[in-house]
């Protein structure tokens, strides 16, 4: 009898564990917390200008080593027809000749990385890292410390000796082109390749615009990566990740409305002493994209503004694969018309709030997607400016899941 | 059979338990990114060196009001560093604000903002931003919109924190998760230089009981009969930031010499503004260096402390823990089990590049899954909840 009284002890115990430990694994999408996946919306270089970005990542978890499958999404502008086919027009539209025109380019570029437990890394995009710049290029065999090692086979002939943790396995190449505007983003993944549903990463950018040309300008704009956190389920499909909708897919779904707090484009900075004028920027990517097709994601950003006298205005514009655009440029060319424009908007700052509208398109191929994104303040004062990139906030779920397929 | 009737019961109750648990740990945690209930600005300054430009926003369709604090966490002597006979003056000003549906607003840290519905428009004219605030008595583009109200001027020499909690209408505390906001650190003069974090929102839960004690995590107490009313402040603070003194790898590249220096500014989530009673913290730092190689310091923190983090300690040196990069987890010692807010600001400076050149950047740490294990208290004045 004791020993019944014990097994239903036993079993409300189990109960409890059981219906409380259903949800421990929470998924949310953020900038600060750890995730599984991580989303750097802003990565540029451009060797001309002084501009190149700095990576971080590290794996949060102090105990066991985590692979992550890396992929550079490269946006940068290339001419089409004309004289100079291919060439690099980001920076200059005006360099495609012959009747070319200067268009957005969406292309993948993937690498691996194996992080040890606790491990911070960094890199420039530029440059990226591999071989002797890691930090950790090859592991020791515990039973052999003189015996380099990559896996813990390679600590044969002596058997059952493992390797110490290390970034074997890990190269990083440099972003595909100069100039390069694009994204990065990083799943965890398994040593077969599979996706994991360890939320341990996390992750920082910034975008720095250092001295060039005799120009003594030294800018920073960091931000922290987005964070996609997985729930634990799986769809059974691999290389397919469905994000949301809400909590239901095996990672957080993307949000319904991004908000932004900013000044309207123009706005003179209001601290005393200073005399700067304020643009901001708006960085945009979708959240659904095949890399095993280079398909990208296609949203209608829904915008509604609001000034400081609660007064609105709306406007939309389709983001197929990346955007980043000053924000009085998005509703029109002449920014001194824009709603964002503080001559128009009436006061100083503003909110902004996004809903993105997944369109599936067949020509240019598209799925439909949600967004996130960053946002870069940009303040100037004569020939002086300096940055700020800021993460944005995030409200509700969208009714459809995202995908994310690799190959 | 009543055993029986026993052991279903014991096992509905497990199971409700369960779930309660459940409910609680799938609530959203301490967020930088989503609308919240109590927000908290941990680094705001307002010196003659550098100014504070602060936004918060009412994402809701409903109008807001909020109840805010400032804490001026600057020593004494604000020419000597903070010390047993220089300490924090712990000082607290506070004001209501309201926001229209979706309203966003502004103001200057050190200007304050006034209550002035004579403000010209930005259309057709320029902030000036020498009558920020109402300056010089001047109704300027500068605070155009719907003032939020009364909002006092701090300085010369503040530095510490803002704190703004959801009010209703009435002045009690209510879980209304409707701010949001930013804060922009500005050099003045010569310097020229921002750095922008986002405010660190508590979410507000239903049980909230409407007094002045606000319960931050934790079950139920004698001062907390209701239980946790905000989320609990997160157990881990995780911060990725480079080595003091180490080199931007991005000027490294360009071969051009740099150093780094990494500012934390840390308050604790428990604060008591009736007693004025400031809060001691010690923290542990838990660090990792790129070389998987580890390390440990620690520090006291009272009321609100903004460290360089050599001055917490040498270890933090690019040359004594040997990596550029470093990953380092912040925790309340188990001794002082209370929760703390958090915000890191870096610094890069290059060396020959010719005079003052250098960019800061800030950022809102990482924080764990794991919520403190105690309970923080917010402590309002009980006179502070009414009507303003």
């Amino acid at each position: 009898m004791r020993q019944v009284r014990w097994a239903g002890w036993t079993t409300a115990l189990a109960a409890a564990l059981l219906i409380g430990g259903q949800t421990r694994v929470r998924a949310d999408i953020a900038s600060d917390k750890p995730a599984a996946v991580v989303v750097y919306p802003k990565v540029q270089v451009s060797g001309a200008n002084g501009v190149d970005t700095t990576i971080r990542l590290a794996n949060t978890n102090t105990t066991n080593p985590i692979n992550v499958h890396c992929y550079y999404v490269n946006a940068s502008s290339y001419c089409v027809g004309g004289t100079n086919p291919g060439e690099n027009c980001t920076l200059s539209p005006t360099v495609c000749q012959g009747g070319g025109v200067c268009l957005p380019s969406w292309q993948e570029t993937d690498f691996r990385i194996v992080l040890t437990a606790g491990q911070p890394i960094e890199w420039v995009a530029s440059e990226g890292l591999s071989d002797n710049a890691l930090p950790l290029p090859r592991g020791v065999c515990v039973r052999n410390p003189t015996r380099q090692c990559g896996s813990d086979a390679d600590c044969n002939p002596f058997p059952g000796g493992t390797c110490t943790q290390s970034n074997a396995g890990t190269r990083i190449p440099p972003v595909p082109d100069d100039p390069f505007i694009g994204e990065l983003r990083c799943i965890a993944i398994d040593a077969q390749g599979n996706p994991i549903p360890r939320n341990d990463l996390k992750g920082e950018g910034q975008v720095v615009t250092f001295p060039s040309d005799g120009v003594a300008v030294l800018d920073i704009a960091g931000y922290n990566a987005i964070g996609i956190q997985a729930t634990g389920q799986s769809d059974g499909v691999a290389n397919q990740l469905v994000l949301g909708p809400g909590r239901s897919g095996e990672y957080n779904g993307c949000p319904n409305y991004l908000i932004v707090n900013h000044f309207f484009d123009g706005a003179a900075n209001p601290v005393p002493g200073t005399d700067a004028t304020i643009n901001t920027n708006l960085v945009l990517v979708p959240c659904s994209t095949d890399y095993l097709r280079q398909i990208p994601g296609l949203a209608v950003a829904q915008y509604l503004v609001f000034n400081e006298f609660e007064q609105r205005f709306s406007t939309s514009r389709a983001v197929r694969c990346y955007q980043d655009i000053q924000l009085s440029r998005i509703d029109t060319a002449n920014s001194a018309r824009s709603i964002w424009n503080v001559s128009v908007a009436g006061t100083l700052t503003g909110q902004t709030r996004i809903n993105p509208i997944g369109v599936p398109s067949t020509n240019p191929p598209s799925i439909p997607s949600g967004l996130l994104g960053i946002a870069v303040e940009t303040h100037t004062a004569s020939a002086r400016r300096k940055s700020a990139a800021f993460n944005i906030h995030m409200a509700g779920d969208r009714d459809a899941a995202d995908v994310m397929i690799i190959p | 059979m009543r055993r029986q009737r026993g052991l279903v019961g014991l096992m509905g109750l497990a199971a409700l338990v369960g779930w309660g648990v459940n409910a609680r740990l799938a609530e959203a945690r301490v967020t930088t990114e989503q609308s919240a209930s109590i927000l908290v600005f941990p680094k705001v300054l307002a010196t003659a060196s550098r100014d504070t430009v602060i936004q918060i926003t009412n994402t809701s369709n409903n109008m807001r009001h909020a109840h805010c604090f400032y804490v001026d966490g600057s020593p004494v002597n604000p020419d000597l560093p903070v010390g047993p006979l220089n300490p924090p003056r712990w000082v607290e000003t506070d004001f209501d604000i309201w926001l229209t549906r979706q309203q966003p607003t502004h103001w200057v840290v050190s200007t304050g903002r006034w209550d002035d519905p004579t403000d010209d428009s930005c259309r057709g004219a320029v902030c000036n931003p020498a009558n920020s605030g109402g300056n010089n008595g001047t109704a300027d583009c500068c605070d155009a919109g719907f003032d939020p109200g009364r909002i006092p001027p701090m300085g010369p020499n503040f530095t510490g924190e803002l704190k703004c909690v959801e009010v209703d209408a009435s002045g009690f505390p209510v879980p209304g998760n409707s701010l949001k906001g930013e804060a922009t650190l500005v050099d003045r003069g010569n310097a020229f230089d921002v750095s922008k974090y986002n405010g660190i929102g508590l979410k507000g839960f239903d049980t909230n009981n409407m007094d002045g004690v606000l319960c931050l995590g934790g079950g139920v107490t004698g001062s907390c009969p209701s239980g946790a009313e905000y989320e609990a402040c997160p157990q881990t603070w995780i911060l990725d930031t480079p080595s003091v003194n180490a080199a931007n790898p991005v000027l490294s590249t360009a071969e051009l010499g740099s150093s780094t220096a990494v500012n934390l500014t840390v308050v604790p989530c428990s604060q008591n503004y009736e007693t004025q009673e400031p809060t001691a913290v010690t923290l542990q730092f838990a660090i990792t260096n790129e070389f998987e190689q580890t390390f440990s310091a620690s520090t006291t923190i009272t009321c609100w402390a903004s460290y360089n983090l050599e001055e917490i300690n040498p270890i933090f040196d690019v040359t004594a823990v040997g990596g550029n990069v470093l990953q380092t987890r912040v925790r309340a010692a188990a001794g002082t089990p209370r929760g703390i807010m958090a915000v890191v600001e870096e610094t890069v400076t290059c060396t020959n590049c010719g005079p003052n050149v250098s960019a800061r950047v800030a950022h809102n740490p990482h924080n764990s899954f794991a919520d403190q294990s105690g309970q923080d208290v917010i402590v309002i004045p009980a006179d502070q909840i009414q009507a303003p």
